[in-house]
């Protein structure tokens, strides 16, 4: 198990060296650090001292990958994939294009996106496997027709009308909560109702439907006609049988995902005012700020990976004839 | 008589050859036995049907979008075949107006001659000027809603007295009532053009009906030409890894599990801020770039599930026998594998296509999607979000983008369940 761990750890190296080549060969080659300063420095008439100014002031006025003008092993350290690209190795975002340091804004900024992503996800849950199960049990009548109807119905609207939608309804016309803001402590849980109530309804058409047909599937196993044969009622083998065994792919389904909760949702953030990751992320896409981006594409994919390991991990602890070699 | 000079932009290049491709596709597997369990799995559904002829109309209105040419008279501006129907492009309002609205949405502020001052509404440029009294107007809309029903009415009957005598093909009841309904908005629709703005104008005054449909055409090209962008990528590489296997698999699974790595919306956003400076002059190219980046970046998914089956497929007697036979590699890949993954390419094109076409406004609202000056509904939805906080709210621009988008969305829904009742052999 731990051999297998330690080994899925190393076999990460190899993509996240990949994943950082293709963001710096990204902004960098199609990309000049050229047109990176044109772009801060806004506009088409821009003077080269200007954009050298801005350079050496970001790093940027360093050569690709060897520095002649430095000696030993400076001569390698001492350029733009170096300083940009290596050091996001060892969680060193550095400063970002605007001028923060990146690490502690993410250290600043994780806590809103959690407790946004965190709750929408387990009463999420909760909600879609209920709606799931009841379309189960009444499989082929007309309740789960109407329902799987409804459901494809929910999952053709785009999540900018939900958000729109609620903001609208429960936000303006009937004034129950805050359109948008955030404040710390307690009254965050006035301004995070709202997101989390939209972000659960955005996602109850495609999950329901889903967690529907992994019920069905495990409903047409031997096991539940045994326990058919052996006289147990359809509610009992519905939630004693079936429930256990289908919540395992739903389960490992869910832990890929968990790490990323941490990046948080970039449209409910910023359409709400949180001051999260997603947000942060949203702005850096808006404000074109490579440093951010760079450094939110790393993370994005360390915690993917990390979600990955997890899930093998979890496979273990639930399913006894699954082994780790 | 108006000459005219055809312009094909490379997008419009591509529309054609898709079109072309689909109905070629569907000549060649017209006798094959999947293509008879389709119709039948169709013919069960009155709503697969529905969708079908929903998803044909929105074809046909995209490819009418994309047949552009230039006024040899006016040399400025590109015109599609659309904008003769929908001649709103020389109708421009100063401002908001609510749809069938013949004065302006805000009062204007008059000077009165004694110094005091006062509102008032004025009317439009263009909507309701064939009145000659504003009482006039409630009168008019019906007798237009009227005619135009009436008018679609008898286009269907034209139609099916048509198609009964001269090909004597049957059409079920369904389709012909979707297809009366679609003729019945048309004429209604047409004999409104020009008079009003049937869902307002937006804060420039364009007309917004008109913005929504015009955007049919970014919908249908993402989802279409991104889809077959991905395609070779997808079988060619998943194919090569699953039949070759040894370190031809462990280098292309390389590739995929590092592209797949990266969270899809940051990739996307990399791609297309590194190519901003070179796209931001030309809108259509933007659009190209902007499928072709999507296409690279979600061509993992199904490389995946073909690598799969490949691997499945490779040790079949069938293939093995061929194997032994000493039939080419090329020619076993070609005659023998390729033709047995393709229910799982045609469901993921479909089932990938939806996603697609709401993935574009996401684009735009983040600022990584088409051109600001494209139409599109993302575009459409990311202006009229500021005309929320307005009050009184202006609401139809997003009403326009959510009808249409949800319509396409929802039957492309619809179609892609039907597709894998028929193609899947799990489900069915």
């Amino acid at each position: 198990m731990w051999n297998y761990i330690i080994r899925r750890m190393l076999y990460a190296i190899p993509i996240l060296i990949g994943v950082n080549i293709i963001t710096f060969a990204l902004f960098f080659f199609i990309n000049s650090p050229d047109d990176i300063a044109r772009v801060h420095l806004g506009g088409k008439y821009v003077t080269q001292q200007a954009k050298n100014d801005w350079k050496q002031m970001h790093g940027y006025h360093l050569p690709l990958f060897y520095n002649g003008k430095e000696k030993g092993i400076d001569s390698l350290t001492q350029t733009i994939f170096f300083q940009k690209s290596v050091k996001l190795f060892i969680f060193n975002f550095g400063i970002s294009d605007t001028g923060q340091n990146i690490v502690k804004t993410i250290k600043e900024r994780y806590k809103p996106s959690l407790l946004l992503a965190i709750p929408t996800l387990l009463v999420g849950l909760a909600i879609n496997i209920s709606i799931a199960l009841m379309l189960a049990f009444f499989r082929e009548t007309a309740i789960d027709t109407m329902g799987v109807f409804l459901c494809v119905i929910l999952i053709s609207i785009s999540t900018l009308f939900y958000i729109i939608g609620g903001q609208f309804l429960i936000a303006k016309a009937f004034q129950w909560l805050p359109i948008s803001g955030y404040a710390g402590g307690i009254y965050a849980l006035k301004f995070l109702a709202l997101p989390i109530l939209i972000g659960i309804a955005a996602g109850i058409g495609a999950e329901s439907r889903w967690y529907r047909t992994l019920f069905l599937e495990e409903i047409g196993k031997d096991y539940v006609r045994t326990a058919r044969a052996k006289g147990l009622s359809e509610p009992s083998i519905l939630f004693f049988h079936v429930l256990k065994n289908a919540l395992i792919p739903i389960l490992t389904g869910i832990i890929v995902i968990l790490p990323l909760l941490f990046m948080g949702s970039l449209l409910m953030e910023s359409f709400f005012g949180i001051p999260g990751l997603g947000s942060y992320t949203i702005d850096a896409i808006r404000e074109q700020d490579f440093a951010v981006i760079r450094a939110m594409v790393f993370l994005g994919t360390v915690l993917y990976i990390l979600g990955l390991i997890l899930t093998d991990i979890s496979y273990v602890l639930v399913d006894p004839r699954v082994r780790l070699q | 008589m108006m000459s005219i000079t055809p312009i094909l932009y490379w997008t419009d290049f591509l529309v054609y050859t898709i079109l072309f491709g689909i109905l070629f596709f569907l000549y060649s597997v017209r006798k094959k036995e999947g293509w008879k369990r389709f119709i039948r799995t169709f013919s069960k559904k009155p709503l697969y049907q529905v969708s079908v002829v929903i998803l044909i109309f929105y074809g046909l209105v995209g490819f009418m979008d994309s047949l552009h040419f230039k006024d040899n008279e006016n040399r400025q501006n590109v015109k599609s075949l659309l904008d003769v129907f929908l001649p709103y492009e020389n109708l421009p309002e100063e401002t908001y107006s609510a749809p069938f609205a013949i004065e302006s949405y805000d009062p204007v502020v008059k000077k009165l001659a004694n110094g005091s001052s006062e509102q008032t509404y004025a009317r439009l440029n263009y909507a309701g000027q064939h009145l000659l009294r504003p009482q006039d107007k409630a009168s008019d809309i019906a007798w237009r809603s009227g005619g135009g029903v009436l008018g679609g009415l008898l286009l269907t009957l034209v139609f099916y007295l048509t198609l009964k005598f001269i090909c004597k093909k049957r059409l079920s009841r369904t389709i012909w009532i979707t297809l009366g309904t679609l003729f019945c908005i048309l004429t209604v629709i047409y004999f409104f053009v020009g008079h009003y703005h049937i869902l307002g104008t937006d804060k420039v005054g364009r007309d917004v009906f008109y913005l929504s449909i015009k955007s049919i055409r970014t919908g249908l090209i993402i989802g279409t030409v991104t889809t077959f962008v991905m395609l070779p990528f997808a079988v060619l590489l998943g194919m090569g890894a699953g039949y070759f296997r040894g370190w031809v698999d462990d280098i292309i699974q390389y590739i995929y599990t590092t592209l797949s790595s990266v969270p899809g919306i940051l990739l996307i956003a990399a791609a297309v801020l590194s190519l901003q400076v070179k796209i931001e002059q030309d809108p259509e190219l933007r659009l190209l770039v902007l499928c072709i980046i999507l296409g690279v970046t979600s061509w993992t998914g199904l490389c995946r599930l073909v690598r799969g089956e490949t691997l499945k497929l490779r040790e079949m007697d069938f293939v093995q026998a061929a194997i032994s036979l000493g039939v080419s590699r090329s020619k076993i890949m070609m005659k023998h594998i390729l033709p047995n993954l393709g229910h799982i390419i045609i469901i993921t094109l479909v089932l990938d296509f939806s996603g697609l076409v709401l993935a574009e406004a996401i684009l735009s609202y983040v600022g990584v999607g088409v051109a600001p000056t494209s139409y599109s509904w993302g575009n459409l939805i990311n202006a009229s979000r500021l005309e929320m906080a307005r009050d009184p709210m202006v609401w139809w621009s997003l009403l326009g983008a959510f009808i249409l988008m949800f319509v396409l969305v929802f039957s492309a829904n619809l179609f892609s369940d039907a597709v894998q009742k028929a193609l899947d052999p799990r489900r069915g």
